[in-house]
């Protein structure tokens, strides 16, 4: 792979049936860049349902990670140890900002750091390889797409209890924050938020599964980019996915692969 | 490789199978209380009447719930009789539950009841584990009209106040206006419910719509669920 290898990355979040029922917002949310020189930097939020705007908290983490990253001219040469600490650095000054900015909905409301509880799986990566930094639930993997045993994967942190995980505003979030660095071949990244997961991971999280991950894939880096974002969210979002979650949805993807032009 | 054109028209991605992979479970263990004081009938009507109406209403809603048919799993004991602790329903998937009839005679052995749902409790636990299914925090709810009767049932009400502490489930104490409020208090940190009137069919609703809710820190102490509509705190 050259270091001019040609990304395809897109991304989406879908408000789930039950939000839609209850008249909540997506609290999910997305963001990535594709930068010049090759590198990739996404960013996937989960707002906690319990938390009132955690769809606020959710948006401004992922972009806050993006943007400090989007540009920077260092990053190729920033150690591990330096990113990390450049992540925890953002995250933290925008939960601050979230809670000193924040326009209150009604007179006298008081909002506190864990109105804002939010998940989050970032990537950082080029074509060589990368890591992920992942507090809460959510998953990450990056794989070659025809031989998915392989797959690296960053999975999702809930404690003993399967609806319950970490969120970046607890005051001891850092203690939850996991890396998970590749250098192995692969030629797809995703990030997925915990309504994606129970479809596109196999049983406990331990792998992608095939028959999601790779018709979805297959689809997306072929598809013209309006075409594969509205058949993803058609996908995410049509009928027989309610019986497996009411959550919000978000999947972000990225490949590797040339397009193959006719 | 294929090529997608603007124009095959297909609004779905082709050959994708969407299932849930995971298996996930929300354990529910319902106490209800089957002494002799629910079938009294102050008003005309007879608690058991009102709380079997209700038990139906819980049957439609889980079922009628795209995710609650499919994670919640549902055990029901009724205590009464001679401080006797019955297993009416035992570990059944929503999508399979069928309320039971429930009677009203005997005794309200409290004690009894929850000790005994606390230790199936952790028995199922122990069952998904060994599967490796994900489940939720437990829930335990117990329903009464009045207090315990049973001669140990301090040692359980603290014993459920520490499983609680320790996170080990949730514990939901309703009762009716004549239930004994300071007793049930003992039961658990959270202060007991008590119900508007007879109020179980939107309790039940309440339960179903629970059991879909997102997800929570990991912190027991904000442990939170939808806004209750059927009752206020005794």
């Amino acid at each position: 792979m050259s270091s001019d290898t040609q990304w395809r990355a897109g991304g989406i979040s879908v408000v789930g049936f039950s939000h839609i029922e209850d008249d909540v917002p997506c609290q999910d949310a997305n963001a990535y860049k594709v930068r010049d020189d090759g590198w990739l930097v996404a960013a996937v939020s989960d707002g906690a349902g319990s938390a009132k705007y955690s769809h606020i908290g959710a948006d401004a983490y992922v972009s806050a990670v993006v943007n400090r990253f989007a540009e920077d001219p260092g990053l190729p040469d920033q150690s591990e140890d330096g990113i990390v600490s450049d992540l925890k650095e953002v995250i933290d000054a925008t939960t601050r900002n979230l809670v000193d900015n924040h326009t209150p909905e009604d007179e006298g409301e008081e909002v506190s750091h864990s109105d804002f509880a939010a998940t989050i799986i970032v990537v950082i990566c080029n074509e060589n390889g990368g890591a992920f930094y992942h507090v809460g639930d959510g998953a990450g993997a990056v794989l070659e797409l025809g031989n998915l045993d392989h797959a690296i994967v960053s999975k999702p942190q809930n404690g003993e209890y399967a609806n319950e995980t970490y969120f970046l505003t607890m005051e001891n979030w850092q203690d939850y924050f996991r890396i998970t660095p590749f250098d192995e071949p692969f030629d797809t990244v995703l990030l997925m938020s915990d309504g994606v997961t129970p479809m596109a991971m196999t049983k406990g999280c331990e792998a992608p599964f095939g028959s999601f991950v790779q018709p979805v894939i297959n689809f997306l880096k072929s598809a013209e980019p309006e075409r594969g974002q509205q058949a993803l969210e058609n996908t995410l979002t049509r009928e027989q996915v309610r019986t497996v979650t009411g959550d919000d949805k978000t999947l972000f993807w990225a490949t590797t692969q040339p397009v193959i032009e006719e | 490789m294929i090529l997608y054109s603007a124009n095959m028209g297909d609004k779905f991605i082709p050959d994708v199978v969407l299932r849930d992979n995971t298996s996930q479970r929300l354990p529910c263990m319902i106490v209800l209380d089957g002494s002799s004081s629910m079938s009294r009938k102050p008003d005309g009507v007879s608690a058991v009447s009102e709380l079997n109406a209700g038990l139906k209403v819980l049957e439609q809603e889980l079922k009628a719930d795209d995710v609650a048919s499919q994670r919640v799993q549902l055990k029901i004991l009724r205590i009464g009789g001679s401080d006797e602790v019955q297993v009416v329903t035992d570990w059944t998937d929503a999508m399979d539950f069928e309320a039971p009839e429930i009677s009203a005679k005997g005794t309200t052995p409290l004690g009894a009841g929850i000790r005994t749902a606390l230790e199936a409790i952790e028995q199922q636990k122990e069952n998904y584990n060994s599967h490796d299914i994900p489940y939720n925090r437990p829930w335990l709810f117990i329903i009464t009209d009045g207090g315990p009767t049973d001669r140990k049932w301090e040692d359980t009400a603290l014993a459920c106040r520490m499983a609680e502490a320790e996170g080990k489930v949730v514990v939901f104490l309703i009762g009716t206006g004549s239930a004994n409020f300071e007793k049930l208090s003992r039961f658990s940190r959270r202060a007991p419910l008590r119900m508007e009137g007879l109020n179980f069919n939107e309790l039940f609703v309440w339960l179903s719509c629970s059991a879909s809710s997102g997800s929570q820190t990991a912190l027991e102490s904000e442990f939170t669920l939808p806004e209750i509509s059927w009752g206020e705190t005794a």
